[in-house]
Parts: C-alpha cells; sequence; structure tokens
C-alpha cells in the first residue's frame, strides 16, 4: 500500500493517457475520478506522514516530508478537479500525477541520487505543463532550471563532504545556503517569473511548487535565524511592492504564504508539517483566484492572512514561539533571534494586510468547481488549525490541545453566526465595498541571453545528475 | 437606499471574523484556555483583517502597522518576563506585582515605554477604523469600542495583570484584584480611544507619525529592558 502512495499519482497519469481519446463528456468524468483518487491517495500520504508510517523501499515516512508533500500532491488534483469543466485536460492531468510522484519521492527519499533524479523529473513535468499552456513567449522553465541546478549543487556537495549516499542533516553551510537559495527560488517563481500557470488551467503546479519549496527547507533541518531573516525580508519586499500598487496579484499571493512557511522552517524545522499545509493550501487558493469571479474572496483571505482558525496561524504561532525561546534560552539574548522574533509578528501584520486586501479585487471568469474547491482548501486549513497537533512534527504553542479546539470551534460558530446575520440583514454593521476588477498581467519573455544560459545550466545539471548516479552506482550505493 | 457597491450584506464575513477575533483573544487574556500571548495577538488580527476588509487603501496599511507594533510592544513584556505564556506573565505579577512596577528603574522604565507604545498604536488602530460620525449606527460605534476594548485588555493583562492570590479568586482579594485589572483595561481603552479622537480629526500624517514614535520605542524599550536585567 506505501508503494501505492509515491507512485499512484504518475499511475494515475499513465492510466489517463488512453482517455483522451474519448469526447468532452467522458474525458471530463475520467479527470475528475482520477483527480479524486489522487486526492485520497495525497491525504493519505499527509496521515502516514503524520502517524509515522513504515516506508518502503528507499523512501521514508516522515512528517517535515511527507505531510508537505502529501498536502501539496492532494492540492494540485484538487485544481486539476477544479479546471477539468472544459471537457478535461488529460495533458495537464497526466503530467500533475507525474510530477506529484516524483515530488513525493523525491520528498520522501532517503538516499540522495534516487531523490535527485525523482526531483528532476517532477520539474521536468512542471516545465511541461507550463509549456502546454502554449505561450511561447512565457516559458518560466529558467527559473525552475536554476532551482534545479542549485539542489543538483547541494547533493554534490553533500555526499563529498558528508562521504554518504543517504539523505540526512546537510553537510556544513555551502549546502544549507544553496538549499535555501533553491527553496526561496523555487517558492517565489511566481513573482520573478512570467509564470504563466497562475490565470491558466495549468493552475494546478502552484500547491507542487509550494510543496517543493517547503520541502527544500525543511532538508535543510536547521534552525538558522539569517536565513529566516533573509527570507522575510524577501517576502516583505515583495509585499511592499504589491501594496504600493492599487491591488494584490495572484502571484503575490502565491508566493508570500510560501516564504512565510520556508521562513519558518528555517526558525524551527519541526514546524515543517503545518507550514507545509500552510503555504501549499494559500498557495492554491491564491492560483483559483482568477476563476472565482467576486466569490470565495474572504475564505482566500483567511488563508493568506494566516489568521486563527487556520492552518497559518499554527505555522506563524509555532515559529514566533521558538525565535522567542531561542532568543531567551541563554543568559544574554541573542541578537539574531530577538529579531526574527520581532519579524514575525510584523510579518504576520502584513500578511492580514493582503488579505485584506485581496478581497477588493474579483476577476471575470467565474468557475464554480473553482469556488467549491476554495472552500474545500480552506475546510482543510480549518481542520489543521483547529487541531495542528494532528500532523505530528513540533507543537504550536497555542496552548492545551482540548481548550484550544474548544475556544476556536466557539469562535468559528459564532463568526459564521454573526456573518449570516449579517448577510442576511437581520443586523446592519458598516457595508463592505464591492470588488473593483481585476485583470492578471500579461505574460512576459525571457531574453534570449537567458534562454541560452539556462539551456547551458540544464545540461550541466544533468550532467551533474548523471555523474552522481554513475559514481554510487559504481561503489553499490543501493 | 444602498447602492450596489456598498450592499450591507457584503460585510458579513467580515463581522463574522471580528466576533471570533475577540471571542479567541477574549478567551485567552481572561484564562480561559492557557496560551502564549501570541495566541491573543491572532486573534486582534483576526478583528484587523475584517477591518482591513471595510477599509480602503492605504488605511489598511495603517492598521496592519498598527497591529504589527502592538504585537511587538505585547512582545516586551514577555521579553521582561522570558515567558510568552499568559499564565506565566499573570504568576509572575501576581507574586512581584505589575510589570511596570517592577525594578530595576531602568526595566520599569523600558516597560512604561512599550505600554505607552502599545496604546499609541491603539490609537491609530482606532482612529483608523472609527466609524463615520454621521450615518454610523449606535450598534457600530458600540462594536468599535468593544474591540478597542478587547485590545485595551491585552495591553492591561501583560503590563498591569492581575494580582491574584493562589487560592483567593472568589475572595475579597480576588475580585479587589479583578477590579483593578478592569480598572486598568478601562484607563488604557480610554487613552486609546481619546487618542484615537484626536487623530481622527487630523491628516493621516499625523497617525503615520504616532506610529512611527511607537514603533521607535518598542525596539528601544526591548534593548534598554535586557540590558537592565542581564
Amino acid at each position: 500500500m506505501a508503494w501505492l502512495l509515491c507512485l499512484g499519482h504518475a499511475l494515475l497519469g499513465a492510466l489517463l493517457l488512453p482517455c483522451a481519446l474519448l469526447g468532452p463528456g467522458l474525458r471530463r468524468r475520467a479527470v475528475e475520478t482520477a483527480a479524486a483518487a489522487g486526492t485520497l491517495l495525497g491525504a493519505g500520504l499527509v496521515i502516514a506522514g503524520a502517524s509515522g508510517a513504515s516506508g518502503w523501499r528507499t523512501v521514508a515516512f516522515e512528517p517535515g516530508s511527507a505531510v508537505p508533500a502529501g498536502f501539496a500532491v492532494a492540492a494540485a488534483w484538487v485544481l486539476v478537479a477544479a479546471l477539468s469543466a472544459e471537457g478535461g485536460r488529460v495533458g495537464h492531468a497526466a503530467l500533475v500525477g507525474v510530477a506529484g510522484s516524483g515530488l513525493v519521492l523525491a520528498a520522501t527519499g532517503r538516499y540522495v541520487v534516487p531523490a535527485l533524479i525523482f526531483w528532476l523529473c517532477s520539474t521536468a513535468a512542471l516545465a511541461a505543463l507550463a509549456a502546454l499552456t502554449g505561450d511561447r513567449a512565457a516559458r518560466a522553465w529558467p527559473l525552475l532550471v536554476v532551482s534545479d541546478a542549485a539542489v543538483c549543487a547541494a547533493a554534490v556537495v553533500h555526499v563529498v563532504r558528508a562521504d554518504t549516499w543517504s539523505s540526512g542533516d546537510p553537510a556544513g553551510d555551502p549546502v544549507l545556503w544553496t538549499l535555501a537559495g533553491a527553496a526561496v527560488v523555487r517558492g517565489g517563481a511566481h513573482l520573478a517569473a512570467p509564470w504563466p500557470v497562475l490565470g491558466t488551467r495549468a493552475a494546478a503546479a502552484a500547491p507542487l511548487l509550494a510543496g517543493g519549496a517547503v520541502v527544500l527547507a525543511e532538508r535543510a533541518a536547521r534552525a538558522e535565524p539569517w536565513l529566516a531573516l533573509a527570507v522575510l525580508a524577501f517576502a516583505g519586499a515583495a509585499a511592499i511592492a504589491g501594496l504600493r500598487s492599487s491591488g494584490v496579484s495572484p502571484r503575490l499571493l502565491a508566493t508570500w504564504p510560501v516564504a512565510l512557511a520556508v521562513a519558518v522552517c528555517f526558525v524551527s524545522p519541526g514546524h515543517a508539517p503545518v507550514a507545509g499545509a500552510a503555504a501549499v493550501l494559500s498557495a492554491s487558493a491564491a492560483a483559483l483566484w482568477p476563476f472565482t469571479a467576486a466569490r470565495g474572496r474572504f475564505e482566500r483571505a483567511l488563508l493568506v492572512a494566516a489568521v486563527p482558525l487556520t492552518a497559518g496561524f499554527a505555522m506563524v504561532a509555532g515559529g514566533a514561539t521558538a525565535a522567542f525561546e531561542r532568543a531567551t534560552e541563554s543568559a544574554t539574548p541573542s541578537l539574531p533571534w530577538a529579531l526574527v522574533a520581532a519579524a514575525l509578528p510584523a510579518a504576520f501584520a502584513g500578511g492580514v494586510v493582503l488579505g485584506g486586501r485581496a478581497t477588493r479585487a474579483a476577476f471575470d471568469e467565474l468557475v464554480p468547481e473553482a469556488v467549491l474547491a476554495t472552500w474545500l482548501l480552506l475546510a482543510g486549513s480549518v481542520f489543521v488549525g483547529l487541531a495542528p497537533s494532528v500532523l505530528g512534527g513540533a507543537d504550536a504553542g497555542l496552548g492545551a490541545s482540548g481548550g484550544v479546539l474548544a475556544l476556536n470551534a466557539v469562535a468559528l460558530a459564532a463568526g459564521v453566526a454573526v456573518a449570516l446575520v449579517v448577510r442576511r440583514g437581520i443586523v446592519v454593521l458598516e457595508p463592505a465595498p464591492a470588488p473593483a476588477p481585476a485583470e492578471l498581467e500579461p505574460p512576459r519573455g525571457w531574453p534570449a541571453a537567458a534562454g541560452w544560459a539556462a539551456i547551458v545550466i540544464a545540461v550541466a545539471t544533468a550532467g551533474a545528475a548523471a555523474w552522481l548516479t554513475v559514481a554510487g552506482l559504481r561503489v553499490g550505493f543501493l | 437606499m444602498s447602492s450596489p457597491a456598498t450592499h450591507p450584506s457584503r460585510g458579513g464575513w467580515a463581522a463574522g471574523a471580528r466576533a471570533a477575533g475577540a471571542l479567541i483573544a477574549l478567551g485567552y487574556l481572561l484564562g480561559l484556555v492557557r496560551g502564549p500571548i501570541v495566541a491573543a495577538v491572532g486573534g486582534l488580527a483576526l478583528i484587523t483583517l475584517g477591518r482591513c476588509a471595510l477599509a480602503s487603501p492605504p488605511d489598511d496599511v495603517v492598521l496592519g502597522a498598527s497591529l504589527a507594533v502592538l504585537a511587538g510592544a505585547l512582545g516586551v513584556s514577555g521579553l521582561r518576563w522570558e515567558a510568552l505564556d499568559l499564565g506565566d506573565l499573570r504568576g509572575a505579577q501576581a507574586v512581584l506585582g505589575p510589570t511596570v512596577l517592577v525594578g530595576p528603574a531602568a526595566a520599569a522604565g523600558a516597560c512604561w515605554a512599550a505600554a505607552a507604545a502599545a496604546v499609541a498604536a491603539l490609537a491609530c488602530w482606532l482612529a483608523t477604523s472609527q466609524p463615520p460620525a454621521d450615518g454610523s449606527t449606535r450598534l457600530v460605534r458600540s462594536l468599535w469600542v468593544a474591540e478597542g476594548a478587547v485590545a485595551g485588555l491585552a495591553i492591561a493583562a501583560v503590563f498591569w495583570g492581575p494580582s491574584i492570590p493562589r487560592g483567593a479568586l472568589l475572595g475579597g482579594e480576588g475580585i479587589v484584584a479583578l477590579l483593578e485589572w478592569a480598572a486598568a483595561a478601562g484607563v488604557v481603552t480610554a487613552a486609546a480611544l481619546g487618542g484615537a479622537v484626536l487623530l481622527g480629526r487630523r491628516s493621516r500624517v499625523w497617525r503615520w507619525a504616532a506610529l512611527g514614535a511607537a514603533a521607535a520605542a518598542v525596539p528601544v524599550a526591548a534593548v534598554v529592558l535586557v540590558g537592565a536585567v542581564s
């Protein structure tokens, strides 16, 4: 059964390929059925990771790696189902399956070489998914190439310095910083790259990118305050740039929670499970934004703002508490940890503003399934937020679980009741303004030099991976 | 008659968020659930999210910045007692007295500065979310005051917390201590509301100036506090 949790997504993708010959209605049903199965497999992986179930062959189900990967693939399949309204896109779904299995096997892999190969396969599938959108000028694969080159470099240095073929704690600062860079580039690809998937039917790549970034940060497996501050500074700069304009974009909303999650992983690696859940669910909701018109705005705001009742708050609270404890554990407070403890609340407040600002814009297109998917994502986040300990990993530090659950449940019920009372006009309070029309930024192309540089980097990365594989096979690492 | 652009029902989820946030904050502050000050700040954040959904740019940025400064100022009290847990903060104050009165003098002064910064941030927050004098109902204005009171309770809890002797909650001493805490919260809230009314009558520049001063005071207070107690 464990093998199904890993390979099942690719299997679903393969089974879907013949369905391309079917009519639109049957094709859509096939895609939706596969998506439902894939979502269940992702949920199964989350459960396996949270419970520390026994692995399979070279994979191990640990909370820090399996939970973010499980959420990523489950959310990706949810987006596939939500955006399959127009006859079902078999190619997209098949590539999501391949990318999903690649991510799962890479995240849970116990050995460097297989994990690296599966990671590169996942990236290739994501790049192909972006290419299927058909806009030749908007291919964002160069950024993924840079991220994967960093991952490959980290793998080579780890193997050489630690003289081991198993994935473990990274051997030294170069590996740590390289993985951090890869995580930031992968998670922030939406901002810098003319990433075409947001606003297209290939938006299912967003949760896979988000989950992959958190997995990379968790692999670093070390609390580094300066890294956390650097990531928070990057996220803060992006947020300020977005807030200075009249509105925020799906690109910013898809990047912000990922950056926050990566920063928390560098504060407390033990919070990777809840950080992965928060990042994936928020990024997925942001990816669905262009398809929800004026609906689901506040649901999306709750996810992005990482407020109580959501997984994001468990992540922020855990990170802030961990940073404070590290800052005060010695007689002389630690300056970098004190800075992190101060920066996290500021970042948290920034997320609240972003979430509120996101309620003020709406796109034209309405796909009812996308609205349903947004509600489903929020429900998942609330489930985790009510009981964050179910994911394993470090305690969120919100207090005794029973009392917290009861308080949150009462607050949730009261909030919903008040919302319904006000929406029905029984009680009249301040009205919220109607959303303004929003438009997606047109995708930009890369300069020719950047494309050629990316090709060179991709070839070098493939060569390094091949060298590492051959070297490993020679010593019989498996 | 309301226009389509501002239909009363559109504020439903914002109101729900504010209600949920207030309940969460009160649950932690009143000790119904033991937890860190971070959780109470989370409740205030949920209220702020509801307000941001009603505010227009750049007022939402002022709300968020006020929340950030308020959170930082509350964190200074945690730095004083080296604890974030509200139960620990209450316990320390029950034994040694209110945070702002416990020596050395430099530490107490730093805590006073942080408390003042928190009140200033709350005043900016209230000024930005203040309902218009014309057209707002008594219920709307009451809810605005109530939200300020929740934040005022948080400030009072960490800087002038109740000193209830063990086992004396229902006794005379416990009731006196609770009344003292309520009075402190009332003073804080009244000060913040007064500041909000003053700031509301002036341009937005004054709010930014007050926030900037509060934001500068928080790290200075933290550094002074660390130097005084280490």
